[in-house]
């Protein structure tokens, strides 16, 4: 019985007090020890080489704390290091899930620097790949979250769709998961009216096939009863910690950066924001409406990518961007909404020079990851992998 | 199968100048040879059954090379793994460590003894073979604490503790809705019990009355569990516990553990089919007793269960996993409370069936009283 | 497409900026350093012993609700031998007013918030208890840029190993020869 206040100190969260009654009606009973588990650095759910070391009663999760850095790759020593130019392709590196987002962005940030007109159809096609690649990435997230629950099917059927969109990139930049078709000052290529009216036809199916994969995890009952109620990262917590993305507005935020503080040309397109709501099951911020929301914004890119379409003007997809590109001596800071949150970039210059003098990310599973110590404590494990998977982190942005 | 070696002995005149014990003895091996190659073969082919149908469900096609159909890709799996260094952990406790997938593997092939592949086709009419089999499989939770204990892992020991609380709790509603079919067939004997559901389909105890249809289902739901198979497959969760109990094990040992595991997946199938869905009957009145016939038996009992292992792996491969309390809830509050229900109905529908209805008289009665009527 | 008119002698003002140096200015007379309005990238600089007051104030300021630290940077200028940390405010409780989208400099609702540390001695107070997610960008700083952030628990490193040498966005640190014995050779251009 001595050990049970030890058990009951430190910081609980709400809501699950009946945890803790079972487990002084235990104390009284039976001696129970903690034990403290290293999940990961090889561990199939941490999604990467994510390590989190969790101090578990029996099954339920008492502390953890996430340790990070293993693929820590000096994303912003090297922007300090190599011309603008050359660190364009080590920001695909960071989520390279989500690669031409990255890319958006980093461009977005030195274009503001360097003052760099984008060609009208350069950014119409910057749109149609970044928003492809949202659907990619959330296609991803969204079997991956299924794996992690025991679900092996939705995982390879999205993988199938998932496959065409890679296609479909790789046509048009050589890579099937890092492209660097995004250039300082516009696009590398064209795009060809074949690659569109295979973009449209994907579009159909991605458009057809998403309530199939919904039966199959979202209304399924099994996966509501692992998700409903489990990890929940409520509005207070989400802002608090910088969670950005979907994690946000499952929290009942309704803040999208395409749409709230609108960068490129978002502001011409007209496209819903999902945000958490308890009508749609579960509690606002559980894992159930996070994967709502990456299911939700899948339809709503579908959006985005057919007004592209409908729109792309004709013209050059490059700008003029000077000969040994050296901007002003400046400062920007760029956010832009990525897959997996507010993807920013802070870039110093100070002039005579095609280096920055400082280049630094905001990787959002950096600050996504973080808050898991707060939100995890009196999980069950098996809940601790439901939580992780609902954030979908990639941990090459997480160490960058 | 001791009525037939002694039948062999007295017809045959040069067997009689050898000491029936030796016989015996030959016997004996000879059958649990045939039993166990029987069933390790079976094992094979159902991993290679779950994984062409996994591969059809999930838009991809599956081992196709090793022969036809790559139907023998077992072989080419088991050299694979026989190659494989044997790694023993250096904390690992040795001995334990060693014997542990050999208890698992008893565990599990033991149970084929009872088995009646057919009319009379069984290595050991016992009286008490229901209770046998129930018993002989939870030999296999002894194994597996050891395995979990002795890797000296903490992945491994969470693995063994899960699967330790499932398996004994599901071992309950598993041998309660067992009951019903006693309760039904007044012995344990398995040969009698599949005797009992001879000739047209609703003679199947499943279809004797709405206990036996519910316990039925229970049975299966249980003995999903129990064999630790997916939705609840919370031992070796492999996105939780990386691999559960058998984390530490390599190369053969964990074949075994693996060969184990199909082995009472068949098991239990082909005891759900002997239980619930008439053994070897075909659904229809005929005769299947006679020398020949009943290795046509042997065929519909196979394809039963094909059929119900075809059934766990669908269900695998479609549902996402429960989490360890759901699962416990669903044992001890709904399957529990559900199977008592249906031994308690069970036994008061005999009842009724004996005592109003007239008994082995009346062709309903005795249908409802699990007789062949 | 801007609804002010923008000419070079006359930047625009960012108003959220401008707001947000009102208010640090009414509370804090003293602490406002230096500051920069207009342009793509306005800021308010304070002075070190005033930044937890001036961010708790800039926080709890209803027309401005800075409820989340967006990014925490360390910004490295040996020649003024300082350290600048650079502190990126948002505010997910408030949305801009739609005219603030349309401004062409800067269309997105943050502040800039900045501080200068000298170099050899560069302390900070934490705001991680204004802030909880600013724990790992404050151990990220001290990590890459060699920040310490004062008043908090366990300032780790995050994503370098425990035993590092130096902080590597320090510009005149320098690749050690070796890491555990493992020889390390810069790559070119580094």
């Amino acid at each position: 019985m001595a050990d049970a206040p030890d058990l009951l100190s430190g910081g609980e969260p709400e809501g699950t007090t009946h945890i803790h009654e079972r487990q002084e009606l235990v104390g009284r009973d039976v001696r129970t020890e903690e034990m403290v588990f290293n999940m990961g650095p090889q561990h199939p759910a941490t999604h990467g080489v994510l390590r989190v070391a969790v101090k578990t009663d029996g099954e339920y999760v008492r502390a953890l704390q996430p340790h990070v850095g293993n693929i820590h790759r000096c994303v912003e020593k090297i922007g300090e290091s190599v011309p603008y130019y050359q660190w364009v392709p080590y920001l695909d590196r960071m989520d390279y899930l989500a690669a031409m987002c990255n890319e958006h962005v980093g461009c977005m940030a030195i274009e503001q620097l360097g003052e760099i007109e984008v060609p009208e159809r350069a950014e119409y096609i910057r749109i149609i790949v970044v928003e492809l690649q949202r659907i990619l990435s959330h296609l991803m997230a969204i079997g991956v979250y299924g794996l992690d629950l025991g679900a092996f099917t939705p995982f390879l059927h999205q993988f199938r769709e998932r496959e065409r969109g890679m296609d479909l990139l790789d046509h048009l930049s050589g890579g099937r998961l890092l492209y660097h078709y995004i250039r300082i000052g516009g696009v590398k290529r064209d795009v060809s009216r074949d690659w569109l009216d295979e973009l449209e036809a994907f579009l159909a199916d991605v458009e057809k096939r998403m309530p199939e994969y919904n039966t199959l995890l979202l209304h399924n009952h099994v996966f509501q009863e692992r998700t409903f109620h489990v990890g929940i990262i409520d509005r207070d917590t989400a802002v608090r910690w910088g969670v950005t993305g979907p994690a946000l507005r499952a929290a009942g935020v309704d803040w999208d950066c395409r749409r709230d503080a609108p960068y490129s040309i978002y502001d011409r397109f007209d496209f819903e924001v999902p945000h958490g709501v308890s009508d749609i099951g579960g509690e606002v911020g559980d894992c159930y409406q996070r994967h709502w929301i990456r299911v939700r914004e899948v339809e709503e890119s579908l959006k985005i990518i057919r007004q592209a379409l409908a729109g792309l003007p004709e013209g050059p997809v490059m700008g003029r961007v000077p000969k040994g590109f050296k901007p002003k001596p400046g400062e920007v800071y760029v956010r832009g909404e990525n897959p997996r949150g507010e993807l920013a970039c802070y870039m110093v210059s100070v002039g005579k020079s095609d280096k920055a003098w400082r280049a630094r990310c905001r990787g959002p599973s950096f600050s996504n990851i973080a808050c898991i110590t707060e939100v995890s404590e009196g999980l069950l494990i098996g809940d601790l992998v439901s939580l992780i998977g609902s954030l979908d982190i990639v941990l090459g942005e997480v160490d960058r | 199968m001791q009525q037939w070696l002694d039948q062999l002995i007295a017809n045959n005149e040069w067997l009689q100048g050898v000491p029936a014990g030796f016989i015996y003895t030959i016997a004996i091996v000879v059958v649990c040879k045939v039993i166990l190659v029987y069933a390790s073969l079976l094992a094979g082919e159902v991993v290679w059954l779950e994984r062409r149908v996994a591969g059809r469900m999930q838009a991809r096609i599956g081992p196709n090379r090793v022969g036809p159909q790559g139907l023998l890709q077992f072989l080419a799996d088991g050299v694979k793994l026989l190659a494989k260094e044997d790694i023993i952990p250096a904390s690992a406790d040795r001995k334990i460590f060693l014997a542990a997938p050999v208890i698992v593997f008893v565990g599990a092939f033991a149970g084929f003894v009872v088995i009646p592949f057919g009319h009379g086709l069984v290595a050991a009419d016992m009286n008490v073979g229901l209770f046998v089999i129930l018993s002989l499989t939870s030999i296999e939770v002894v194994g597996i604490i050891m395995a979990g204990w002795a890797s000296n892992s903490k992945w491994a020991v969470l693995g063994a503790m899960r699967e330790v609380a499932q398996m004994i709790s599901y071992e309950m509603p598993l041998a309660i809705s067992a009951l019903v079919v006693v309760v039904l067939a007044g012995t344990l004997n398995l040969s009698d019990i599949a005797d009992q559901q001879q000739g047209w389909i609703w003679n199947w105890y499943v279809f004797r009355g709405p206990f036996a249809f519910a316990a039925f289902f229970i049975f299966f739901t249980a003995a999903l569990a129990s064999l630790k198979r997916a939705p609840f497959d919370l031992p070796e969760a492999e996105s939780e516990l990386v691999a559960g109990f058998h984390t530490e094990y390599t190369g053969f040992r964990f074949a075994v553990f693996f060969l184990a595991e199909y082995t009472a997946m068949i098991l239990f199938a082909m005891l759900t089919a002997v239980l619930f869905l008439g053994g070897w009957s075909p659904g229809f009145d005929v005769d299947l007793t006679g020398p020949w016939a009943r290795w046509i038996g042997v065929l519909i009992l196979f394809g039963k269960t094909v059929l119900l292992l075809f059934v766990m792996i669908w269900v695998r491969w479609t549902l996402p996993r429960f989490r360890i309390d759901r699962v416990m809830y669903l044992c001890y509050k709904v399957l529990l409370p559900l199977s008592i229900v249906c031994v308690v109905g069970m036994a008061v529908q005999v009842l009724v069936a004996m005592t109003v209805l007239g008994g082995e008289d009346s062709w309903f009665g005795s249908w409802l009283m699990g007789a062949r009527p | 497409m801007a609804e002010t008119v923008d000419t070079p002698d006359t930047p625009p003002s960012d108003p959220q900026t401008e707001r947000a140096l009102e208010v640090v200015r009414s509370a804090l007379p003293e602490a406002v350093v230096a500051s920069e309005l207009s342009g793509r990238h306005p800021w308010i600089q304070v002075r070190v012993e005033d930044l937890r007051a001036a961010c708790r104030l800039l926080r709890d300021e209803p027309t401005l609700q800075m409820d989340c630290c967006h990014l925490i940077s360390g910004v490295d200028w040996p020649e003024a031998a300082e350290i600048e940390v650079v502190y990126h405010l948002c505010s997910y409780s408030l949305k801009p007013p739609a005219a603030y989208g349309r401004r062409a400099e800067k269309n997105d609702p943050w502040i800039a918030l900045k501080v200068r540390v000298p170099r050899d001695q560069a302390e900070v107070p934490t705001v991680m208890d204004i802030w909880t997610g600013a724990d790992w960008h404050e151990r990220e700083t001290w990590d890459l840029v060699g920040v310490r952030f004062t008043g908090r628990r366990e300032l780790r490193r995050v994503l370098l190993p425990d035993d590092w040498p130096g902080h590597p966005l320090r510009k005149d640190w320098e690749f050690p020869a070796s890491y555990h014995g493992v020889p390390i050779i810069p790559p070119e251009g580094l």
